[in-house]
């Protein structure tokens, strides 16, 4: 049975939808009205807030916290800085992929890591040798998500963190409604966006100031459905869905290395001693198999599809998670070449977005592919050319009104 | 080549002669004071060593003499007792109606055994799917020469309890704690745990003569074949790290921090300290990190030492001064010791493995759990000798009269004084899963470590085993070979 989080009375009250899902555990909203459409354009030219209370988060603390973390993690924390956030991912023994996630410095000997899932068990398997203390904080430690391109105007508000001064990917402890916490420059639309960090017994309070403060930018409470639409045009790929964590696969071929699925930016095989990355050098040896890749279907074809069956082109507002096999162009009598895991109307780019895995060779910009597409329940297929990823990237996601210029001295 | 062999055991001294006569160039690093390690002041048996070892390092021509093993007394309460000779001829005039079927017994051991011997005395078989096959082939047609009734013997007992096995041969209880006393050294095990009978061939199978004057005697021909040969013995020198870098071991660095180089590292200590506690964790790949701290090793021997003002008498027999004994009438006093080992109490009657002389003797306690609830105190300690006396009463009257306990070593004392890691004589319990090519464990069983450079030869690596030196030998192969 799903959990309540710190949000749940707030949430449920604004709720007129009851779309409820489990989420890592606990209950979260879908939506909050008949339709997700109105969250989503929040999101896109307001402010949407977004309880995200069940990511798992954790705290690691201790002289070697830096150190031992640079081994299960990709990315090399030993250089990150305070006040810096890295997303990367982690992986088993043979180089595929676990989870991903975010690990913020709070100070040098305090890390904030964040996964989808819960790994506590796997953290303290491996601590073994360093100085380092692991807490499961995610029952302790509620998040909020403000999202969209106000959402700097409208934290501001509320706190006295110099957010024109904060850039993509910083972290700094302060104020918030009035309750001390952590705010982050993070997020998972590929917006202008933040992430709060606070005691579940203060979640509420702050809740509630943003509601107040948003009140006359449009702010929303959003579910996860508009989040899904969003996610999808920033390109970001979510575990369980664009690829399957090891520890859930029953074989092989389900597994993803972090070069499949598209987070091959986050590995650096040069640096040693993290976990997988023998594994992920023969594999650089050998050439990666699969590749992570951006699709937009044709919209004529769907049209003309849909005109076949004397249907008008029917478009979901949900993003589509079920996957799908991936042809070579006009291949489809033959076996798939990868799979499309992620797809979605794209309502500010009026275009068809797909996420997909294909072999490598199929990987390049401009590759025209064959997506299968249902219509009448007859299986066709579409065409699908490969494009730049992210699909939708503002230049206000990292803008920074007050940077330090480049070079200057702290 | 130079090599660093950490380590000054009896597996860390052969090697490091047998490396020597090699040609190469050997430093031994001893973190105690002096060489030998469980040799040296632990163990008695010295049954176990290899006789090819001691020939090939030419022990000999340092003193090192082998003699027919002394048989073991078994004394009781309400009979004679038994005084037990390994050979079936020696022994049949004691074993009354058991003589024929110990007569049978040793004969099956002695058509069995061999294979067995030839294993121990060889690389553990690679087993992996990439490996090669002819030696594995090899290997079973040698198995198929012992014929179809011993094979279909040993698959059938070798899983077996060690008391299910022997009730099947020998009708006195008395033969039969004796044989399955030795199926439980190094192990975690009773008489009536599942696959004892297997660390019963394995035991049987090391065995052979002992050496003359025991296990010190073999510890001097150690080390004076190590300085004949060249090798550099530092005593006193505790590693703290193991240098590697890239993937590679470089040396090793010293308490107090020298650095040493050298172009291949040895360790003859414990397989999951050299892995776990001496490199750093980034270099160790997490399948043989998790295979080592699934390593099972809990200690379960105490000894205690005995000065006499005069020989031990035994009430049963009269005169007669064994120079080994073992006190365990019936094999469920072996199974009940292990019950206490088992829920982490003391036992409250203690079977002992008793060496002694005119003047002194020194006991053997297998049944004492470092585990032990609420830890070994001062108090335990001297309820630990207590016990032993207590235990002895019965059948000696008057051994407080004429003896004075002189030392008293818990688990947790040989802990600390050998250096052992949860107390483990072995480094490893013996058991199915930590044996043969699974000795540490499936990737590290053959000497080598995913770290190049850095080999293993405690003798928590195949064969294991006690003062064998089987490890230490094979691992100085493995390592001049490369």
């Amino acid at each position: 049975m799903p959990r309540k989080t710190a949000l749940f009375e707030r949430t449920a009250d604004l709720m007129t939808s009851v779309a409820w899902k489990e989420w890592a555990g606990y209950a979260a909203p879908c939506n909050f009205d008949a339709h997700s459409e109105r969250e989503y354009f929040a999101i896109r030219h307001s402010a949407g807030l977004l309880d995200l209370s069940p990511l798992a988060k954790y705290m690691v603390t201790g002289a070697d916290a830096a150190r031992y973390l640079a081994r299960i993690w990709t990315r090399d924390i030993t250089r990150l800085k305070p006040g810096r956030v890295a997303y990367g991912c982690m992986c088993d023994g043979d180089g595929k992929l676990l989870d991903d996630g975010t690990v913020a410095c709070l100070d040098p000997e305090t890390f904030r890591v964040t996964s989808s899932e819960a790994w506590l068990g796997w953290f303290e398997r491996h601590s073994r040798g360093y100085q380092v203390e692991i807490e499961d904080c995610t029952d302790r430690l509620a998040a909020l998500a403000l999202q969209g391109p106000l959402s700097r105007e409208i934290l501001q508000v509320v706190t006295e963190v110099d957010l024109d001064a904060m850039r993509f990917f910083g972290v700094a402890a302060g104020s918030i409604a009035g309750v001390n916490g952590w705010i982050s420059r993070t997020g998972y639309t590929g917006d202008l966006g933040y992430e709060i960090w606070i005691a579940c017994e203060d979640a509420l309070t702050v809740y509630d100031a943003l509601l107040v403060a948003g009140k006359p930018h449009y702010l929303e409470p959003i579910g996860l459905d508009a989040l899904d639409v969003a996610r999808i045009e920033a390109g970001f790929v979510m575990q369980g869905v664009d690829y399957i964590s090891a520890q859930h696969c029953l074989i092989e071929a389900r597994k993803s290395t972090p070069e499949d699925a598209g987070l091959g930016w986050t590995v650096n095989l040069e640096r040693v001693g993290w976990i997988g990355r023998e594994a992920l050098v023969q594999e650089q040896e050998q050439g990666p198999k699969w590749g992570l890749v951006g699709l937009e279907l044709d919209w004529a074809e769907i049209e003309a599809l849909h005109e076949e069956y004397g249907l008008p082109p029917h478009l979901s507002p949900l993003a589509c998670r079920n996957a799908v096999p991936v042809y070579s162009e006009g291949g489809a009598t033959e076996k798939p070449v990868g799979q499309a895991t992620s797809s979605s109307w794209s309502p500010t780019l009026k275009r068809y977005l797909v996420l997909a895995q294909v072999h490598r060779k199929y990987a390049d910009l401009g590759t025209r592919l064959s997506v299968e597409y249902t219509v009448e329940f007859e299986r066709r297929t579409i065409t699908g050319t490969v494009v730049e990823r992210p699909f939708f990237d503002p230049e206000r996601k990292t803008f920074t009104p007050k940077a330090a210029p480049k070079g200057a001295s702290r | 080549m130079t090599v660093i062999v950490i380590g000054g055991g009896h597996n860390g001294l052969v090697a490091a002669a047998s490396l020597a006569r090699q040609g190469h160039g050997v430093t031994l690093l001893e973190g105690r004071g002096s060489f030998g390690g469980v040799a040296a002041g632990l163990l008695h048996d010295t049954d176990s060593f290899s006789p090819n070892i001691a020939k090939a390092l030419d022990l000999a021509s340092h003193g090192l003499e082998f003699t027919d093993p002394a048989p073991v007394f078994v004394p009781s309460r309400e009979g004679p007792g038994l005084l037990l000779h390994r050979d079936p001829v020696q022994a049949a005039e004691e074993l009354g109606t058991d003589a024929e079927a110990y007569t049978n017994w040793c004969a099956f051991l002695k058509r069995v055994l061999p294979f067995a011997a030839s294993q121990l005395d060889s690389v553990a078989p690679d087993i992996s799917t990439t490996g090669p096959l002819l030696p594995l082939m090899r290997r079973g047609l040698a198995f198929r020469r012992m014929g179809k009734t011993d094979i279909h013997e040993c698959l059938r007992i070798g899983p077996a309890c060690v008391d299910d096995t022997l009730s099947e041969h020998f009708q006195s209880p008395l033969l039969r704690a004796a044989l399955s006393a030795r199926a439980l050294h190094g192990t975690w095990m009773g008489p009536r745990s599942p696959s004892s009978t297997a660390t019963l061939l394995l035991g049987e199978a090391q065995s052979g003569q002992e050496v003359v004057g025991g296990a010190s005697s073999l510890v001097t021909a150690l080390v004076a074949a190590c300085e004949n040969s060249g090798v550099e013995l530092r005593p006193s020198c505790r590693v703290s790290r193991i240098q590697v870098s890239q993937g590679r071991a470089k040396g090793v660095t010293i308490e107090g921090g020298e650095s040493l180089l050298a172009d291949r590292v040895l360790s003859c200590i414990g397989p999951r300290r050299t892995l776990l506690e001496l490199v750093e964790s980034e270099h160790l790949p997490i399948r043989e990190a998790g295979q080592m701290a699934n390593l099972r090793l809990r200690g379960t021997l105490a000894r205690v030492s005995l000065q006499l003002a005069e020989p031990i008498d035994y009430a049963c027999r009269p005169g007669l001064r064994p120079k080994r004994c073992l006190v365990a009438e019936h094999p469920l006093d072996l199974e009940r010791a292990f019950d206490h080992v088992k829920h982490r109490r003391m036992p409250t009657q203690l079977p002992l493995d008793i060496h002694q002389t005119e003047e002194e003797a020194s006991i053997l306690i297998r049944c004492a759990t470092i585990e032990l609830q609420g830890g070994w105190s001062d108090e335990r300690r001297q309820e630990l000798g207590e016990l032993t006396l207590a235990a002895l009463e019965p059948y000696v009257p008057n051994i407080r009269g004429i003896a004075r306990v002189t030392r008293i070593l818990t688990p947790a004392d040989i802990a600390e004084e050998f250096d052992l890691e949860g107390g483990h004589e072995m480094h490893g319990e013996l058991s199915l899963d930590q044996l043969g090519p699974m000795r540490p464990s499936m990737t590290l069983s053959r000497h080598a470590t995913p770290i190049d450079g850095l080999y293993l030869g405690s003798a928590g690596i195949h064969p294991g085993g006690a003062i064998s030196g089987r490890p230490g030998w094979q691992a100085a192969q493995v390592v001049g070979s490369r």
